[in-house]
């Protein structure tokens, strides 16, 4: 039983901040991908590349995919080394103390695709997006490792927290609208949009984590609370607007605003959990079966939203004949389950020593709430098809002992 | 250009080549500090108003209580030893006295009820005329109040009459004076010429007797004070009579008396203690006199205090176990003044022992006699033996009382610790706490336990021993019972544990 706990406990440190993709094949350049995405993707990145000059273009359902799980802290590394050691000393526990900062912070992400495609300069999709997340205060850890040694812990929803999003969304692009009235002398500006009707799957959100742990001669002390909201089936809405343009004829330039009046109002099971655990001046000298009071009530609610805050992002694509090169840059307006308030680079690169055969690279750099990553990706394009596959390690240069987390990415597109 | 396909394909071939072992746990230690105990236990917890009191000035007090009766009074014994003979009858009719009075010369009679008793009237040298002579006692009455009349006759003439007094009462019953001689009447029947004798008379009253309800003056009349038996028994638990001297006490009793004479109360207070020293002290009021008692009212008895507090310290300077009164008597004298008295009358004593806790104590090893025995089980000797590497016991204690102490606490697998002999057991572990006087504020005691001193609590069975001793005072502290009189104790237990996997 305890090696399946360790296994579960390494698997959720894989999880990490949520670094919410859009698609899947974004994640073969570490999201540097705002004026790469074409056809249908570009509803998710930019619609202002809407823009199909014959055919459709066909997202085959679920083929296009992603799937992430990292963490902020731990590695197999790690891992591997705690597993190997008879014993921990005291400099192994502070090995691995030292490698979490604050807070364990883990996530797992998944977009797969359920339809698409696209013709002309619109494009109708859909696809599920699953995000959760996991933090938990270091100072857990340090109790598990040294035990009580300080007087007072405290936790709070700043280091522990946890939360879950499932939604699928319907979204409806148009681009390729030049912008009237630009002066001549510069380059002409393309605007798309796009709309998403979001239908909300499931969400878990912890509104509340405050608690405290003492131990001194005066007592032991324990006071938990917990508020979680808890929503099966809802609503909700997105848009988003996109400007390009190419500025020379190697170099183009995007913007996107996305996530506008971002919301998923949950209103068929809506409940709220108020769980608290509380206990006062115990000692083992006094102690009882009833030493504690532990209450858990749950109670319908109304209904209650998620909020999906805006978030913006800028792009540049330089493109020569055996290659291209992309810098993003995001910049949410506020942290939610899906999005975060702190901005980040991202670098990207494709090299096509043969048409048919892309190689692709990324570099996202990483800030306090998302670690940098590397993304490495192969693919195959015609005319007709369209495939690749991709992954991406955290926080290492290869997947290996210290990735922290792996992401691995998929497409299949058929233009007809 | 084409060297880009080895970055993914070394890529895909390092990840796959990444080993995952297996999952085992490892073991740690980890440092648990879990608090143990936060209380005040107060002095006035001990009271428990029976035996454990405070007095007016908080200070911790034992109390017992007593009581004691005399035997009830009986019969009062009176001893005439009246023999008057040849009083010559002379006429018809003679009125006379005779001396009535009690040959050891303690009691005399105002009025009485008489138990028991006789005494012999004769007629001998009778006139050939006379046919009966009548005989009236004024002083003695029948049921009806009607004086006792004694009739003789030629059948019974020459013999001794014997007359049987029980029932009849001597004297009126509110009489003030005493009586100590008998009016006696004879009337000769037929009446003879004057200056005839009758007869000549013999009267006799020579055995004792008995009253039942009495009034009249006594005189070195003494009451015994029945056996009492210990008044006080004190058990001093664990030798502590070793370790510390009581220094005040008061000794109280309260008497009353049933009896309507008054009497001088003497005695001596016998103390033992468990050594067999004895020490005798007498019961004499602070100015070395014997106490006097109060005769009880016409209506009711009387109740007096004999507080014993001046002397009572010389007593307890042994650590009595067990205190009573011995040689305990009353010695009635009331001269002129009348008392009364029941056979049932009798005296009632009530003791009350006062012993306020201001003691003086003493470095004296007080082993406790009865060993510890715990059965540890089998799951927490393996826990123990597996997780525990150490562990302390901390502890933070304020001391508000004048008592310092040691505690030594032994522990040992085999029965029968020695604490004067470390083969017997395994380890000690020594606590010292100071007074409030050498330390007001929290003390620090660790006890801390290594991991040889934890195995001993591997084994299945633990044996434990416990002494202390106090710390010595040199001069008497007083142990207030007051809401600042208490020893907080705080403790927190260190323990480093093994963490590890289950087999």
């Amino acid at each position: 039983m305890k090696k399946l706990t360790l296994l579960i406990l390494f698997s959720l440190l894989l999880l990490t901040a949520l670094n919410a993709f859009n698609t899947g094949k974004s994640i073969f350049f570490a999201d540097s991908y705002m004026l790469r995405a074409k056809g249908v993707e570009a509803a998710y990145w930019n619609p202002a590349n809407l823009q199909q000059k014959k055919g459709i273009d066909f997202w085959v359902p679920v083929a296009n995919l992603g799937i992430c799980i990292n963490n902020n802290s731990l590695d197999l590394d790690t891992y591997n080394y705690v597993v190997s050691r008879d014993t921990l000393n005291e400099m192994d526990k502070r090995k691995i103390l030292d490698k979490i900062d604050g807070s364990l912070r883990s996530a797992v992400e998944g977009n797969i695709s359920i339809a698409g495609f696209a013709f002309d300069n619109m494009s109708l999709s859909s696809s599920l997006h699953l995000t959760g997340k996991l933090a938990l205060s270091e100072k857990y850890l340090d109790l598990l490792l040294y035990g009580n040694t300080d007087t007072l812990y405290v936790f709070n929803k700043s280091n522990t927290d946890a939360g879950g999003l499932a939604y699928v969304d319907i979204t409806f692009a148009m681009g390729n609208f030049t912008l009237p009235y630009i002066p001549k002398t510069i380059p002409p500006i393309r605007a798309g949009f796009a709309v998403s009707a979001l239908i909300g799957a499931g969400n878990a959100e912890m509104e509340e984590f405050n608690g405290y742990f003492s131990s001194s001669m005066e007592g032991a002390d324990l006071r938990q609370d917990i508020v979680l909201h808890t929503g099966i089936g809802g609503l909700g809405q997105k848009a988003m607007l996109g400007l390009a343009s190419d500025i020379t004829p190697n170099l183009e330039v995007g913007l996107t605003l996305d996530n506008l009046f971002g919301n998923i109002n949950w209103a068929f099971t809506t409940e709220e959990t108020n769980i608290q655990v509380v206990a006062n001046d115990v000692y083992a000298a006094n102690i009882s079966e009833d030493f504690y009071d532990y209450t858990n009530e749950t109670a319908d609610i109304g209904s209650y939203s998620t909020k999906l805050p805006p978030e913006l992002r800028l792009g540049a694509l330089y493109n020569i004949p055996w290659a291209n090169f992309s810098l993003d840059y995001l910049q949410g307006f506020k942290t939610s389950i899906a999005t975060s308030g702190i901005g980040r680079f991202s670098l990207a690169a494709q090299f096509l020593p043969w048409d048919f055969l892309p190689l692709n690279i990324g570099l996202g750099f990483g800030n306090s709430q998302y670690p940098w990553r590397i993304s490495y990706g192969l693919g195959y394009s015609s005319k007709k098809v369209e495939f690749g596959l991709g992954w991406q390690s955290v926080k290492n240069l290869i997947p290996g002992y210290k990735t922290k987390g792996i992401s691995i990415g998929s497409y299949l597109k058929v233009h007809i | 250009m084409k060297k880009c396909y080895l970055l993914p394909i070394i890529t895909l071939i390092l990840l796959s080549a990444c080993e995952v072992k297996k999952p085992t746990m490892p073991s740690w230690t980890v440092d648990l500090n879990i608090p143990l105990i936060n209380d005040m236990f107060y002095v006035s917890d001990l009271v428990d108003s029976v035996n454990v009191v405070t007095d007016e000035h908080e200070v911790l007090t034992f109390v017992s209580n007593g009581e004691a009766n005399t035997n009830q009074f009986g019969n009062l014994s009176y001893s005439p030893m009246v023999d008057e003979e040849g009083i010559p009858i002379l006429g018809s009719e003679l009125n006379f006295t005779v001396p009535f009075e009690d040959s050891a010369g303690k009691v005399s009679v105002a009025y009485a009820e008489i138990a028991e008793g006789i005494f012999q009237s004769r007629f001998r040298n009778l006139n050939p005329d006379v046919q009966q002579i009548s005989l009236t006692f004024y002083d003695l009455y029948g049921e009806n109040n009607q004086n006792l009349v004694i009739t003789a006759n030629p059948d019974n003439f020459g013999n001794w009459i014997t007359t049987d007094l029980e029932g009849l009462h001597w004297g009126e019953a509110n009489a003030t004076q005493v009586i100590d001689e008998l009016h006696i009447s004879l009337q000769v029947s037929p009446a003879l010429p004057a200056g005839v004798q009758a007869a000549i008379f013999d009267f006799k009253a020579m055995d004792a007797i008995e009253f039942g309800e009495f009034r009249g003056t006594l005189q070195d009349y003494p009451i015994g004070l029945e056996d009492t038996g210990s008044i006080v028994n004190i058990e001093y638990p664990y030798n502590l009579n070793h370790a510390i001297t009581l220094q005040n006490a008061m000794l109280q009793i309260t008497l009353t008396n049933y009896i309507g004479f008054g009497s001088v109360f003497s005695g001596q207070l016998e103390a033992i203690n468990d050594e067999g020293e004895i020490y005798i002290l007498d019961i004499l009021d602070e100015n070395g006199n014997n106490f006097q008692i109060e005769p009880s009212s016409e209506t009711g008895p009387v109740t007096v205090d004999i507080p014993f507090q001046h002397n009572i310290n010389e007593l307890l300077q042994i650590m009595p176990t067990s205190i009573r009164i011995i040689n305990g008597s009353f010695l009635i004298n009331s001269g002129d003044n009348i008392g009364h008295l029941r056979p049932t009358d009798y005296m009632h004593l009530d003791y009350f022992i006062n012993a306020p806790l201001i003691i003086t104590l003493h470095n004296y090893d007080i082993v406790i006699k009865e060993e510890q025995e715990f059965n540890i089980p089998e799951e927490n000797r393996e826990r123990i033996q597996k997780n525990a590497v150490s562990v302390a016991l901390n502890l933070d204690i304020q001391n508000k009382l004048p008592i310092g102490a040691a505690a030594k606490l032994f522990f040992s697998n085999t029965p029968d610790i020695d604490t004067q002999n470390p083969a017997s057991y395994a380890f000690m572990k020594i606590a010292e706490i100071k007074s409030v006087n050498e330390d007001a504020g929290f003390q620090n005691v660790d006890l801390t336990l290594n991991e040889n001193e934890l195995n001993v609590f591997t084994a299945e069975q633990v044996y434990m021993r416990f002494a202390f001793s106090f710390n010595e005072t040199g001069t008497p502290v007083t142990i207030n019972a007051s809401t600042a009189d208490y020893i907080h104790l705080k403790g927190m237990v260190h323990a480093t544990v093994l963490i590890e996997e289950e087999n």
